[in-house]
């Protein structure tokens, strides 16, 4: 009767966790989902699956990325991501009724804490899914051993031992823990000792087998694969205390006697359990990192090429971080508006986020600014390194698509859009640019390529590698009115406080036919004009009224406040802080 | 009951006939006058009476296909198939090549659309030659990629059917670079390989005895780089480079590879010494890709001026001023001496550059990769083959060649044909394409590696690079690998005085970019 209570309090517990678990990853924890889907491109076509079977837990892994696949529906992420989490909760509950079938006692708060330790372990953005579903193998892996070793079938998990190996891989080594202390907590120890060598043996030859006869993976990618690898010591840290729970489970769920004991102290048991929520909810308040956060939304938003909605995103939540910042550079080029809106956001980093330098750290981002200017073999060449480093990405392989594509090397794009139309999320996508393969001539007219074909470099050149930036001018030599081009070189400038440089380069805004100058530029002139007393010759262009009326207010306030340098700043920023003027200044 | 049921299947089993007899009568089929679309394109090729079947994908539109391949001697094998894939039986196609070595069979393809007439395209050949190839090829796949790689493995590929064998794969030696392979004469018994990164090194494989050597010494600009068997496999000669790669801005070129310097090197295997063969001061001239004749007699290579190497701030002119040409030098095996350099063909007076000498098995010819300048040919579209007749001089451009790159390429042991690298699928990925070597007059048209899967090269990212025909199995796995980088380097020796020699030193201008070259697994 008592059992029967605990059970129901148990999955009515787990059904509550469940449900605020799932509302968290809806309302506040998604940017796991835009982050997680956007890694790995599952291809399903032999040559991209059957690697998967040819490694120990690269079924597992497979899974994890099946599921991730999910993530792009937020709410099926949000029910599945949930139900991954609570699960090794609700496993180790069903271990320990097997265990405790006499007298059962229901232990919430040791419960949870698997629970817990794997919504701190998420709120790190690497922890992919195949992490989760790794722990949950061993669990039900125990499971599954308990069942059968309370029915005296010692045999059975000896013997699925190694396809357990295979389908997990070195997750099998953390069961192989658990298996001691259980081994080691019971009773009779008949027979224990016996079972206890036998799995040692077992597992040793398993690997040994693995090793030299059924796969290529040396020793040390058989001992560690697929477990996470992420180098973050607070991460490390949680990630042993959750293999410490697993392993040493039996050992507390076995101890029916401090169970008993600690259910008696009434409240105990609640105040533990709050208590545990309450520091999963600090630690994960304290791991939550909004501008990463603003950085993976960003790029979401970069990938589905919401140009409007990066700048807005970033002017109203700026973001203090190079990729941020870089990302919504990039938008104002698509947009046309490098050299008019600059300063309306956050500029932290000076140049460095124009043109991010060639690295292995920024691979995944870099090639937008030269898809942006038109210099398309280099962006093909990092979305291509990407893609042989960490593998196909629904960004880099429609880039490697899109860029052979404007190209004209249509054989190979075929290649790209293949893997494309082979994957869930990106189908569309790969027939889009299949209609363009069939119809050749309509990528010239096509919205997205047709600048960038006009873009393209007039001139053969040696692209500059180590200082990137240096191309923009080899771009602009023979293409004036590449005005991507021409405003990354200008905000060059305005970010490197180079007014010189813009004041010689007036006429190439004339030679690329602009009506009017961009507003930062007439602010930089009028810069010029008032601290070198010259005349600027302006190529017949006129500075706007707006601007020098806003000119004169910043000078006025500055004249007015240089004194008061707190107040200065404060104020200028307030009214002026999207000028080319503030940045001069105080930046 | 059982009786119903047998009526009912033997109805099935008829009408099912019946419909497939309508559908493939010949009789009334349409006559299209071209021969159908095919990839690979296997149209009027020569192939060898041991090659494997030719399996190829029907371009054509179609929801049933049918392929009738009929031999000389009236022996047929027919194909049906839904998707336009045509694989044939490999006994089937083995057996007809038999029965008509030396003669062709004819391919006739058929094709229907649902609900309309069938069609019957304009026959096309396939020759049979007795000659055979060697029954091996062993390739480098890898992704053709600038800085980075990830998965490379060298393949052995059984030339008489689709089996596939990785003599070395990079996953099991912490994913370093698996660079050029070499092997003596076509002898699957005798290779070596370049490993680069943590395990690095060049291994050599000697009738079963593989062993890790570390062959730089500071009398070299560069490691042991393009390598070449000497016959009697008592040296390597070895090109020493210094590698530089630089990308295009503009679509119709990718990447330029060259050499800041380079010269040739002897390995002496016996005494685990290197000599130099370019004279000392190998800034100029750049000496690379050495190729011994069969008989060992002489060293053939490419050699080009490249002035003032040391102080050059390289850019695309000074690639294009770069022009190699071909020059071989007489071998003394007992004293380990070579004689002067000869011109043997002067690439450089008719704006040319060469790469890849490879002599024939008789001595007589050489095949060269021709491009309009630079060293590294696999990334210049103009790239093609040339032949020369060594015996007075005459060279004459292939008939294989395409529009897009043809570069490396080596000769059966019998020297009736040859493989190559072709880029001519998708315009980056290189694929071997054999050709019949007839005579000098003569060669057959080129045609891809049959694949047991036809439509493999219309998806396959990477390059089949190195194609080197064998004759024997290579019997060497990643396993022993695994096992011999754990051996120590030996370490070459430099010859005794070369001590004077100038160290050479990267030049300070290369130094800032030289770690921006290096993949992320260096």
């Amino acid at each position: 009767m008592n059992n029967i209570k605990h059970i129901k309090f148990g999955y009515r517990l787990f059904l509550v966790g469940y449900i605020l678990i799932f509302g968290y990853y809806y309302w506040l924890g998604d940017y796991i989902f835009a982050f997680q889907e956007n890694s790995f491109l599952l291809v399903w076509t032999p040559e991209y699956l059957i690697p998967f079977l040819l490694k120990p837990g690269g079924i597992l892994e497979l899974a994890g990325k099946i599921l991730t696949q999910l993530y792009m529906n937020q709410f099926i992420g949000s029910l599945i991501l949930s139900g991954i989490i609570i699960l090794p909760s609700v496993l180790l509950y069903s271990i320990d009724r097997k265990l405790n079938t006499d007298h059962f006692v229901f232990s919430g708060f040791i419960y949870i804490i698997p629970t817990a330790l794997l919504m701190l372990l998420q709120t790190f953005y690497y922890h992919f899914m195949e992490y989760n579903i790794g722990i949950n193998a061993i669990l039900l892996y125990s499971l599954f051993s308990t069942h059968h070793y309370k029915k005296k079938k010692y045999y059975l998990p000896l013997i699925m031992l190694p396809l357990f190996m295979y389908v997990a891989g070195a997750y099998t080594l953390v069961f192989i823990g658990t298996c001691i202390v259980l081994c080691l907590t019971q009773q009779k120890k008949r027979g224990i000792l016996r079972y206890f060598l036998v799995i040692i043996l077992e597992t040793v030859i398993t690997i040994v087998a693995f090793q030299k006869y059924f796969f290529l993976q040396p020793y040390s990618q058989i001992l560690k694969f697929p477990l996470p690898t992420l180098d973050i010591q607070e991460y490390k840290l949680l990630l042993f205390s959750l293999g410490a729970i697993i392993v040493l489970h039996p050992l507390l769920l076995k101890n029916n006697a401090l169970k008993l004991a600690l259910s008696k102290l009434r409240y105990f048991q609640g105040i533990a359990l709050v208590f545990i929520l309450l520091l999963t909810s600090a630690a994960m308040y304290r791991l939550y990192n909004p501008q990463v956060i603003n950085v993976i939304k960003m790029q979401k938003l970069i990938t589905e090429k919401k140009w409007d909605k990066v700048i807005d995103f970033h002017e109203n939540e700026p973001s203090r971080n190079l990729i941020g910042q870089f990302f919504y550079n990039i938008a104002l080029s698509e947009t046309n508006q490098l050299c008019d809106r600059l300063f309306c956001g956050q500029q932290d980093f000076g140049p460095k986020s124009l043109v991010l330098p060639w690295d292995n750290e920024h691979l995944n981002w870099g090639a937008h600014f030269f898809y942006s200017i038109g210099l398309i073999n280099e962006a093909h060449r990092w979305a291509y390194e990407e893609f042989i480093v960490y593998g196909a990405k629904p960004q880099n392989t429609t880039l490697l698509a899109k860029t052979n594509l404007i190209n004209g090397n249509y054989a190979r794009a075929e290649k790209y859009i293949r893997l494309l139309k082979h994957t869930f999320n990106y189908r569309k996508e790969g027939k889009e640019l299949e209609a363009l393969l069939e119809n050749p001539k309509s990528i010239m007219s096509h919205s997205e390529f047709k600048r960038r074909m006009e873009n393209l470099p007039k001139n053969q050149f040696f692209i500059q590698v180590s200082d990137p930036q240096n191309n923009i001018p080899l771009m602009l030599k023979d293409n004036i009115h590449n005005t991507q081009a021409l405003e990354y070189q200008m905000a060059w400038y305005l970010l490197t406080k180079d007014v010189s440089s813009i004041i010689g380069n007036i006429d190439a805004f004339k030679k690329a036919d602009y009506k009017a100058l961009p507003t930062h530029i007439e602010e930089a002139i009028l810069a010029y004009q008032n601290s070198t007393k010259k005349n600027v010759n302006l190529s017949e262009y006129n500075i706007s009224e707006k601007t020098q009326e806003n000119f004169r207010k910043y000078v006025s306030s500055f004249t007015r406040l240089k004194n008061d340098k707190k107040s200065l700043q404060s104020y200028l920023k307030k009214e002026f802080g999207n000028t080319f003027w503030y940045y001069f200044h105080f930046q | 009951m059982n009786i119903h049921i047998n009526r009912f299947l033997t109805i099935l089993l008829i009408s099912i006939l019946m419909v497939a007899c309508h559908a493939f009568n010949e009789e009334n089929a349409t006559l299209i006058r071209r021969t159908p679309s095919i990839t690979p394109d296997y149209k009027e090729v020569t192939v060898p009476v041991n090659m494997a079947p030719l399996n190829f994908v029907i371009d054509e539109p179609g929801a049933f296909f049918q392929v009738k391949l009929t031999g000389e001697n009236n022996s047929q094998i027919r194909i049906t198939s839904s998707n336009g894939k045509i694989k044939i039986p490999i006994s089937k196609w083995k057996k007809i090549l038999t029965d008509n070595t030396d003669g062709r069979i004819k391919v006739e393809v058929f094709t229907k659309e649902n609900n309309r007439e069938l069609k019957k395209f304009a026959p096309f050949h396939i020759n049979i030659v007795k000659e055979e190839i060697d029954s091996y090829l062993v390739y480098r796949l890898i992704h053709p990629g600038y800085y980075n790689w990830s998965e490379i493995k060298i393949v052995q590929r059984s030339l008489e059917n689709f089996k596939t064998h990785s003599l070395l794969e990079n996953q099991t030696i912490n994913k370093n670079c698996i660079n050029c392979h070499a092997f003596n004469q076509n002898n699957g018994d005798q290779f070596l390989i370049h490993i680069r990164g943590s395990h690095g090194g060049t291994y050599f494989m000697d009738k079963d005895k593989l062993s890790r050597h570390d062959l730089k010494t500071d009398a070299m600009p560069g490691s042991a780089t393009y390598p070449t068997w000497h016959p009697s496999g008592e040296f390597v000669a070895f090109s020493s480079n210094q590698v530089r790669q630089n990308f295009y801005s503009q679509r119709s070129k990718s990447i330029e590879v060259y050499d800041l310097i380079s010269s040739l090197i002897l390995y002496d295997r016996s005494s685990n010494e290197i000599t130099n063969i370019t004279d000392t001061n190998t800034a100029t001239p750049l000496q690379t890709f050495p190729s011994w004749s069969p008989d060992g007699k002489y060293l053939y290579y490419c050699d080009a001026t490249f002035c003032d190497s040391v102080n050059l701030a390289v850019d695309a002119t000074d690639i294009e001023n770069i022009h190699y040409n071909l020059k071989r030098r007489a071998f003394n095996i007992k004293d380990k001496s070579f004689k002067e350099p000869e011109l043997i063909f002067d690439a450089a007076a008719i704006n040319k550059s060469v790469s890849f000498p490879r002599i024939s098995p008789d001595g007589k010819y050489a095949i060269i990769t021709v491009t309009d300048f630079g060293t590294f040919p696999i990334w210049h579209k103009e790239a093609d083959l040339h032949l020369i007749n060594l015996e007075n001089g005459e060279h004459k451009k292939l008939a294989l060649n395409s529009d897009e790159t043809e570069s490396y390429h080596s000769w059966s042991s019998n020297g009736k044909w040859i493989v190559f690298s072709s880029k001519r699928i998708d315009k980056r990925a290189a694929v071997p394409f054999f050709s019949y070597f007839e005579s000098w007059e003569t060669i057959g048209k080129p045609f891809a590696l049959p694949q047991k899967d036809p439509a493999l090269y219309n998806h396959m990212l990477e390059s089949f690079n190195i194609p080197e025909l064998v004759r024997n199995k290579v019997n060497v796995t990643s396993r022993n690998f695994e096992k011999a980088v754990k051996q120590s380097a030996k370490k070459a020796k430099k010859e005794q005085g070369l001590e004077n020699i100038p160290q050479w030193t990267k030049r300070n201008k290369e130094a800032k970019r030289s770690h921006l070259e290096k993949g992320i697994h260096e």
